[in-house]
């Protein structure tokens, strides 16, 4: 709808397609399925516990102890066409090992990427959790050119540093893996740290990226819990200049429910939705 | 009674001092700190190994002097005279917790010094002997060898690095060491290995305090004439600003270069102490024919031996050297005065560059100084000057002390492009006591609640033409850093730094250079946090940005995950992992990396790539110890060769 505010249908197929020819030339994220709890926090919940998501750092989600499912949706500067949505399941498998699923999609009929992840977490002492993921990346695309894919490994640790102050830490694509057949066709791999800073009222997040060829990026974030049951957030982020985020999180003990929004400089709004459902009690 | 009570109560306000921090971590923060500031490479080598030596053979503080507490670098002169004065008054210290509570101590420079020193009984006056003690003879035998993947691969030879080193302390008096050492690629010759160095050392006679047959290392003054092995640059720990050692060290160290082979000894009545040594080593150099004069062209302080043009400049001149020095040392005051001569059997030649038409040349060297330090109750003033064909260098600082957490110290060096001296020393930006001047202020603040704030500044200028720049260079060197220490646990830091210096610029369209600002900026960012006694951890991103002549800027980038783990006292593992994007060599990182005892890695990050290494230490027992470690650099870009190394190492002790 908004998109149609500000443009006309030309237009803006002109700006998708400008758009996308940087986002496959860079080595950039080949999809990048996320949650809106992260979103609204900049990217930047690398060290944050049960963050709820097989998709960040696979460390993060060991120790807990019930199964839970997460649905989640993010769509890019309110264009149709870049809308990624995904399906994630954490399911405990010991007391300290924690399993976790997800299929994400992205694109339309005739031109779509998937991402098939499998991870799995472990806590390693008191106060150290360790996790390692392996990603299934495909593509379609249109007639001639077929279908490509990649297989690739990531590896995290989280770490409660003091009592209020964790530490995360994640290797993606630590193999350099490429797109197959493409072998041009290069992948994100980075490094990135982060510390958090959770108190009852606020938590406070920190992280830095560093992605191959390309600067670093460093995001913050805050959130705020005014009133029981509701969050809110606001981030910030390096990436692409300077961009800026901001959310909602309503957290129910079984249900939680997050939106994003996050502004860049130059290509406007994008937003985020995601439903988290617990099936126990939560550790 | 009232004393020991005092100590137990002391014990439970600082029980968390406990938690020790290894001499690893001390000799990281000195390296990396010298490593940023200094323009050639400093003998990091030698740091190392002296500070190694204090963590396996602590300083036992009931025992120690001055003199021996200067060689850890941590402390400044009024720290140790404050410590001195405490154990005089108390009569012993009882425990290194004490130490927080004298004058300029606090708790993290107890953690610091804590890995180096140690509380043992007063040490009782005894006669000099041959005879073996029981508790103080020891022999220490260590074996290295290591091997790493080159790129480019240029050398004929595959050959791994090979070290053997013999110490053995027979008492207190007396010790003596061996050792002998082939880098990596050396071919092996007639006589075994490349190198080759021993000594034997007796000590603390009635009349004579040290005698050093073999090799050895003279430190004199402020380092303005003669000053081997690390000496320590640019820092805002202002307590190592004014360079304090014992004048005659004998030589453990591997170093190829930067020692004196002959016979030393000091000679000592009351508060007045004389120097002798002379000195005659090959040295390595290029022999070359000028105007029908044959001489030498460059002389090579590298040690490498590996290529046949390395072979062929290895121990082509001779070297004669010879010094003494007086020293009037009393606790507050010390007058030094200092020479050195020196003969080569071939002439250096005299070059007609321009830059180097005030360079040194001819056989004969002499040089003279005369050195100072006096230390009143919250300043120090100190200084060398010294005269060498009859130009004077000149280095003076103020160190002050207003309060217990404030140290701030001032340096003003001065030398002209006509002096020379061949093993420099003192205060300098390019590592060379020749063609600077310049005016260096540091200072580092304790302020509560755990936080520190250290910063210097130095300015300086070429006074004359340089390698690097047709005409008088200037430069600026900032550094700050802040340090914030909630909980023994948890440590944060942040440091920034920006250098600057004019520097040849050559444009295709001009016949001659111009000068440019070469600009090197750098920020870090490090959390150290201990989960428990067992496990440490440490998180650091760095930014380095590299400015070629303002023209192009390049944004290098480093992050890295160090683990350490000791489960026991027999095992201890070290570990990390780094991520790196430094598009070229001028924003290259350097980061310290734990290695095998005695042994050091500071490897410059630059590329598209990961590296990671891993280091196991076994304690076997007392007698048995080895290290191996395991290093993988691989990179993004498909033209550069991924590189590997492995390393092992034994100690032996009986």
């Amino acid at each position: 709808m908004l998109c149609a505010v500000f443009c006309n249908k030309i237009c803006c197929k002109l700006f998708f397609l400008g758009l996308f020819c940087v986002y496959t030339l860079s080595a950039s994220d080949f999809i990048s399925p996320t949650n809106a709890r992260n979103s609204a926090l900049a990217n930047s919940t690398i060290a944050l516990y049960h963050s709820g998501i097989v998709l960040l750092n696979p460390a993060g989600i060991a120790g807990m102890s019930s199964p839970s499912f997460m649905l989640s949706s993010n769509n890019r500067y309110m264009l149709p066409e870049l809308n990624t949505s995904s399906l994630s399941a954490i399911i405990p498998v010991s007391v300290k090992g924690t399993g976790g699923i997800s299929a994400s999609y992205f694109g339309n009929s005739r031109f779509n990427k998937q991402q098939y992840t499998m991870c799995y977490s472990h806590v390693l002492g008191d106060r150290i959790n360790a996790g390692i993921s392996f990603d299934y990346l495909s593509a379609r695309l249109p007639d001639e050119y077929g279908h490509a894919y990649a297989l690739l490994g990531e590896i995290g640790m989280l770490v409660q540093a003091t009592e209020r102050v964790s530490v995360g830490v994640h290797a993606y694509n630590i193999s350099n893996s490429s797109v197959k057949p493409f072998p041009d066709e290069e992948l994100s791999c980075f490094m990135a740290a982060g510390a958090a800073y959770t108190d009852k009222l606020f938590v406070l997040t920190s992280q830095v990226k560093i992605n191959k060829n390309e600067p670093a990026e460093f995001s913050a974030g805050a959130e705020i819990i005014p009133i029981k049951h509701l969050a809110l957030r606001l981030g910030i982020s390096t990436n692409a200049l300077m961009s800026y985020t901001f959310g909602i999180g309503y957290n129910l003990a079984k249900i939680n429910a997050d939106i994003a929004f996050m502004k860049h400089p130059v290509l406007g709004f994008s937003s985020g939705i995601s439903v988290q459902i617990s099936l126990g009690n939560k550790k | 009674m009232i004393k020991q009570l005092f100590i137990s109560c002391l014990f439970m306000v600082t029980s968390l001092l406990h938690a020790q921090n290894p001499a690893q971590t001390v000799i990281e923060q000195l390296i990396e700190d010298q490593i940023f500031s200094a323009e050639e490479e400093i003998d990091v080598e030698s740091l190392v190994q002296e500070l190694e030596y204090f963590s396996q053979y602590p300083i036992n503080l009931n025992a120690t002097s001055a003199e021996e507490l200067s060689r850890l670098y941590l402390l400044n002169d009024f720290q140790i005279r404050s410590l001195l004065d405490y154990r005089k008054k108390m009569g012993q210290i009882i425990s290194v917790y004490e130490l927080s509570y004298i004058f300029g101590f606090n708790e993290d420079l107890v953690i610091k010094i804590q890995p180096f020193v140690y509380i043992g009984p007063k040490n009782l006056a005894d006669s000099f002997s041959f005879k073996p003690e029981l508790k103080n003879s020891s022999g220490e035998l260590l074996l290295r060898t290591g091997y790493r993947t080159s790129s480019p691969d240029n050398y004929d030879v595959h050959l791994p690095e090979m070290y053997t080193r013999y110490i053995y302390k027979l008492n207190r008096h007396i010790n003596a060491g061996i050792l002998a050492e082939n880098d990596l690629n050396e071919p092996l010759n007639n006589y075994g290995f490349d190198h080759y160095s021993g000594f034997v050392e007796i000590s603390e006679l009635k009349y004579t305090d040290k005698i050093v047959l073999g090799e050895y290392r003279i430190r004199l003054g402020q380092g303005l004439l003669i000053w081997n092995g690390f000496s320590p640059g640019k820092t805002s720990e202002t307590g190592s600003l004014r360079k304090k050692s014992p004048t005659l060290l004998s030589n453990t160290s591997k170093n190829e270069f930067n020692f004196l082979r002959g016979a030393a000894c000091v000679l000592k009545y009351k508060n007045i102490s004389l120097t002798v040594f002379s000195s005659m080593q090959n040295r390595d150099g290029n022999i070359d024919t000028v105007n029908g004069e044959t001489g030498l062209s460059t002389i090579y302080n590298t040690g490498y031996h590996r290529t046949a043009s390395e072979l062929e400049n290895k121990n082509s001149f001779n070297e004669i050297t010879y010094g003494t020095s007086l020293k009037f040392k009393t606790s507050n005051m010390q007058l030094g005065l200092n020479s050195l001569g020196m003969h080569y059997n071939l002439p250096v030649l005299q070059s007609f560059e321009p830059y180097k038409t005030k360079s040194f040349f001819g056989t004969n060297y002499l040089g003279w100084s005369a050195d100072y330090s006096l230390l009143l109750q919250q300043i120090q003033v100190y200084g060398e000057t010294a005269v060498q064909n009859q130009h004077a260098a000149s280095v003076n600082g103020i160190n002050f002390m207003p309060v217990s957490a404030l140290n701030i110290g001032v340096v003003y060096r001065y030398y002209p492009a006509a002096y020379y001296t061949p093993y420099p020393g003192a205060f300098s930006e390019t590592g060379k006591v020749q063609n600077e001047e310049g005016i260096f202020i540091g200072m580092n603040w304790s302020l509560p609640k755990g936080f520190q704030i250290s910063a210097f500044t130095d300015r300086f200028t070429s006074p004359w033409l340089s390698y690097t720049a047709d005409g008088i260079a200037r430069g600026y060197h900032y550094d700050y850093k802040l340090i914030y220490q909630p909980t023994q646990a948890l440590k944060i830091e942040i440091k920034y730094r920006l250098k600057a210096k004019m520097k040849n610029f050559s444009q295709p369209e001009q016949p001659t250079n111009s000068l440019m600002p070469e600009e090197r900026e750098n920020l870090k960012l490090q959390a150290s946090y201990m989960l428990s006694e067992k496990l440490n951890m440490k998180t650091r991103f760095e930014w380095c940005k590299g400015n070629v002549t303002s023209i192009s800027n390049s944004n290098g980038y480093l992050l890295f995950q160090d683990v350490n783990f000791k489960p026991d006292s027999k095992h201890k593992i070290t570990a990390r992992y780094a991520f790196f994007t430094v598009p070229d060599y001028s924003a290259r990182i350097y980061a310290y990396e734990n290695d095998v005892l005695y042994g050091f890695s500071v490897p410059a990050y630059y590329g598209n790539g990961w590296r990671a290494y891993i280091l196991y230490q076994h304690n076997l027992n007392k007698t048995f110890s080895l290290w191996f470690k395991y290093e993988h650099t691989e990179y993004f870009d498909k033209e550069t060769v991924n590189k590997n190394g492995v390393k092992f190492q034994t100690i032996l002790k009986f």
